[in-house]
């Protein structure tokens, strides 16, 4: 390849002519695209310290560029499109892309804007891809390049070696990132930013191990401790990223993607360490993939931490992916915007963009899509930026595939529809003959796609679609409103439920209390039945005792007079009897005193008769005697 | 099987919605995978988001179609996940036996299911990987879980088993204490295998069997919207009674 790229950097003049196009051969023409700017800017070099900022020299720059041409036959199809695509639009404008690198795409978007995005929106050519990538996001530096090297041997026996210098070189290199700064913006005003950019996060990483390094009074078994504890997370991370290599990651089939599996763990690592708030989440790993596809890992980290803090990427990994929530609602909105039929049918059964488009957001294409189409995805993220151009990629396959959702009516036909085969419609039914080649679809090595994609056209639908900015903002304003509404509610909801709790709780008391007094009120109300049963009993012997001692009453009076009456009559026969006693008692008084006198008078008599009977006898007694 | 289901039997048809969580890496999209495709794929690719597949079983009354929600594992997930498992009828809680935080992960999303999710939820603890435990010697002491989250921890149950080979054995989850924790929390248990496939159908036919008749009213989502009625008039029930109370109180 090597070999190539020397012969065709013979033909030099010819590329500049724009004569490039009419070469069949692709990767040829690469090594050439390559060769041109490199050989012309050793002119130019003073008037972009930009590129070659802090190396001032090409050197630093060479190798990664050499090294794509070597690699890119194995880059089995997408890879090599950016190029078959630009055939389409026309010869690829290598003065434009030469002016791009050195100048800056901010001056080139000054002096011919309309140029510029159309050489975008064509393809960047596949050769200087990662060269223009990093130039889009103005990621190339080299302070964060040493960050790099050193996160990446962090718990390796690399790390103890470098662990001494590291404050120092830190040091330096900072002081000197500074001046480059500066003289950048002297020279271009609108690139100021990646010195703020930068400067936050890799200035907390510096500082946090800094004071680890610098502090040695701490006590030596915390330390130990500290370190223990340090290196098990660490070999937890590595663990976790480990996992996530290899098949289990994007692109796999390629045969290049083996080679750069150590890679992959470096910048999935070094992000991780770089940024411990975000960490490593799944997502990562198929995003760094087509970066290291065009350029060596420590270039791939940079563009990562810009792509996290400048593109907004950041956002839709660190906790709670608000980032990614943010960006559902505004392709749901978006899509009820421009194909309201579709957003209904999908709306009507169940299939949300949080199903399919999670995946796509994430990853930003690089899941499922084919390298072709990611590649020019990535394309028009790093020139327009990353919301903008996901949610136009996102709006335009729908749009496109509209016909065919719209056919189906099983949900899990859908959802396999929109993750799997959306991008066939942009399958090449008729690829011109230099488009297979591009695509490496005789011959060249690894596995490949079968198919052929469109991917200028996928571009081409993406930028015509006109999403605004205002309506960016307008559908962000609508979600955080709808954020804090729901915050609200559930605020709300926990208020509730607690305070269904302790209503539950008190109900329960109450209920409990009810049952007793229900408890209690039946038996008192059977005891008052029982009470009222007895009552009416009482009441009934009452009424009988009563008319008995009515009849009683009557028996007694009746009685009395009765008695009365007969006693009054006995006494009065016992009176009259009395009477006759005693009338019969006088008479007999009488009698008796009759009788006395009688017998009185019979002794009076007796006595005369004796005195008499005894005076005769006498005289008898005398005259006899005589 | 899947597909003849609706056709052939003139059965009742319902659908289930049913979520698959646990912590990354143990198998959830592999274990759905061997339901609905029967297939094994190693180093499969990691769920992003989630994914929706939708699988029919036969039971002897009724068929049930099974929408199933396969979600991504990873922690950074979680925020995504009550969208899943919101009216879900059915959660497969997947850990991996050789891998004790994997088990503590899932208790902790038995409990999430148990406060957030639907009051009647059929839960299934489901402990995966069991091939690789396959010449398995009884549950032995196994390795503590160290982040001790206050849940139940994996018991370093000395003297059980008394194996002194603990090394050997890959499994860190005894079945013992998978059971005895899913009993507790009245959930189904099974250990399973997406490689072999041992199991795979029989945790779904149980989960099937398991969800009660009234919760399944007709095709998509019916049933979800019951459950969530029969919880409504609970809650006007509550507030009925409540106010009832309070005119007894009042009284």
């Amino acid at each position: 390849m090597r070999e190539e790229a020397g012969i065709d950097s013979e033909a030099l003049g010819g590329t500049e002519n724009g004569a490039l196009a009419g070469l069949i051969g692709r990767s040829a023409s690469v090594g050439l695209g390559i060769g041109g700017p490199m050989s012309v800017s050793d002119d130019k070099e003073e008037g972009a310290p930009h590129m070659a900022r802090g190396a001032s020299s090409p050197g630093p720059m060479s190798p990664s560029l050499g090294r794509q041409t070597t690699i890119n036959p194995n880059l089995a199809p997408g890879t090599v499109s950016g190029i078959a695509a630009s055939e389409s639009a026309g010869p690829v404008d290598w003065d434009l892309w030469q002016s791009v690198v050195y100048e800056g795409p901010a001056a080139v978007a000054r002096t011919s804007p309309e140029e510029l995005n159309q050489a975008i929106a064509s393809g960047i050519p596949q050769a200087i891809r990662g060269v223009v990538w990093q130039v889009l996001a103005q990621s190339k530096n080299e302070e964060l390049e040493g960050v790099y090297k050193e996160l990446v041997v962090r718990g390796t026996a690399k790390e103890q070696s470098k662990y001494n210098i590291k404050p120092i070189s830190r040091h330096e290199s900072s002081s000197h990132f500074g001046g480059a700064t500066k003289e950048k913006e002297s020279i271009k005003s609108s690139a100021s930013s990646i010195h703020s950019d930068y400067s936050t996060p890799a200035t907390t990483a510096t500082n946090g191990t800094t004071n680890a390094a610098n502090s040695p009074p701490l006590d030596a078994a915390e330390r130990a401790k500290k370190a223990r504890e340090d290196s098990a997370a660490l070999a937890k991370l590595e663990k976790v990223i480990k996992r996530d290599l290899g098949a289990r990651t994007s692109y796999s089939k390629y045969v290049m993607a083996a080679g750069l599996q150590d890679g992959l763990f470096g910048v999935c690592k070094a992000y991780a360490l770089f940024d411990q708030e975000v960490g490593y989440a799944q997502g990562m790993n198929f995003i760094a993939m087509p970066l290291l596809f065009n350029m060596p890992e420590e270039e791939a980290f940079c563009l990562m931490v810009r792509l996290m803090n400048k593109y907004g990427l950041r956002e839709m990994f660190i906790q709670d992916m608000p980032g990614l929530h943010l960006h559902l609602y505004q392709f749901e909105r978006l899509l009820e915007e421009f194909d309201p039929a579709l957003y209904c049918h999908l709306h009507r059964r169940g299939v949300s963009p949080q199903l399919y488009a999670t995946q796509w957001f994430l990853t930003l294409f690089a899941y499922r899509f084919p390298l072709q189409l990611v590649l020019r995805i990535y394309d028009l993220i790093l020139s327009e930026g990353l919301e903008g151009a996901i949610l136009k990629f996102g709006i335009v396959l729908m749009q496109k595939n509209a016909q065919t959702l719209l056919g189906m009516k099983d949900m899990a036909a859908l959802t396999t529809f929109l993750k799997e085969r959306l991008f066939d419609v942009y399958i090449d039914k008729a690829p011109s003959a230099s488009s297979i080649l591009d695509s490496g679809f005789f011959g060249s090595a690894g596995g490949v796609d079968k198919e052929v994609y469109r991917a200028d056209m996928l571009v081409q639908d993406a930028c015509a679609i006109k999403i605004t900015p205002e309506m960016l903002k307008a559908y962000t304003a609508e979600w955080k409103e709808k954020q804090r509404l729901e915050k609200e509610r559930e605020i709300e909801l926990d208020s509730l439920k607690q305070l269904v709790t302790s209503l539950t709780q008190k109900v329960r008391t109450l209920e409990e209390r009810a049952e007793k007094s229900d408890t209690e009120h039946v038996q008192l109300a059977s005891e008052l039945v029982k009470i009222k049963v007895e009552n009416e009993n009482l009441s009934d012997d009452n009424e009988a005792l009563k008319s008995k001692v009515e009849e009683m009453q009557k028996i007694v009076d009746t009685q009395a007079e009765e008695v009365h009456a007969r006693l009054q009559g006995e006494m009065e026969t016992v009176m009259t009897r009395n009477i006759e006693v005693h009338n019969e008692n006088r008479a007999l008084e009488e009698q008796l005193q009759d009788m006395e006198r009688v017998l009185v008078e019979t002794k009076l008599q007796y006595a005369q008769v004796s005195d008499m009977i005894s005076a005769g006898l006498n005289s008898q007694y005398a005259i006899e005697m005589d | 099987m899947a597909d003849t289901g609706a056709a052939s039997a003139p059965k009742p048809s319902s659908s289930v919605k049913l979520v698959l969580l646990g912590e990354a890496a143990v198998g959830k999209s592999s274990l759905v995978m061997r339901f609905v495709n029967n297939d094994f794929q190693e180093n499969k690719e990691p769920t992003i988001g989630a994914a929706f597949l939708t699988q029919k079983i036969s039971l002897s009354t009724r068929t049930i179609k099974f929408e199933i929600w396969d979600t991504a594992g990873q922690e950074r997930f979680a925020s995504l996940a009550p969208m899943y498992y919101r009216n879900a009828q059915a959660a497969l809680v997947v850990y991996d036996i050789t891998k004790p935080s994997s088990f503590t992960k899932a208790q902790h999303w038995v409990s999430e299911l148990q406060r957030q999710a639907s009051p009647n939820i059929v839960i299934a603890v489901v402990g995966n990987k069991a091939d690789l435990a396959s010449n398995d010697p009884p549950p032995s002491t196994s390795a503590p879980i160290s982040d001790g989250d206050g849940i139940v921890a994996v018991p370093t149950d000395g003297g059980e088993g008394e194996l002194e080979d603990e090394e050997e054995t890959i499994r860190k989850v005894p079945v013992r204490t998978a059971k005895a924790y899913a009993d507790e929390e009245k959930a189904l248990f099974f250990e399973t295998s997406a490689k072999t496939g041992h199991n795979v159908a029989e945790v779904f036919t149980a989960i099937a069997n398991q969800i009660p008749e009234t919760a399944l009213k007709g095709p998509r989502g019916a049933g979800g919207a019951q459950t969530q009625r029969t919880e409504e008039r609970g809650r006007v029930d509550l507030g009925v009674r409540e106010s009832g109370a309070k005119e007894g109180c009042a009284c």
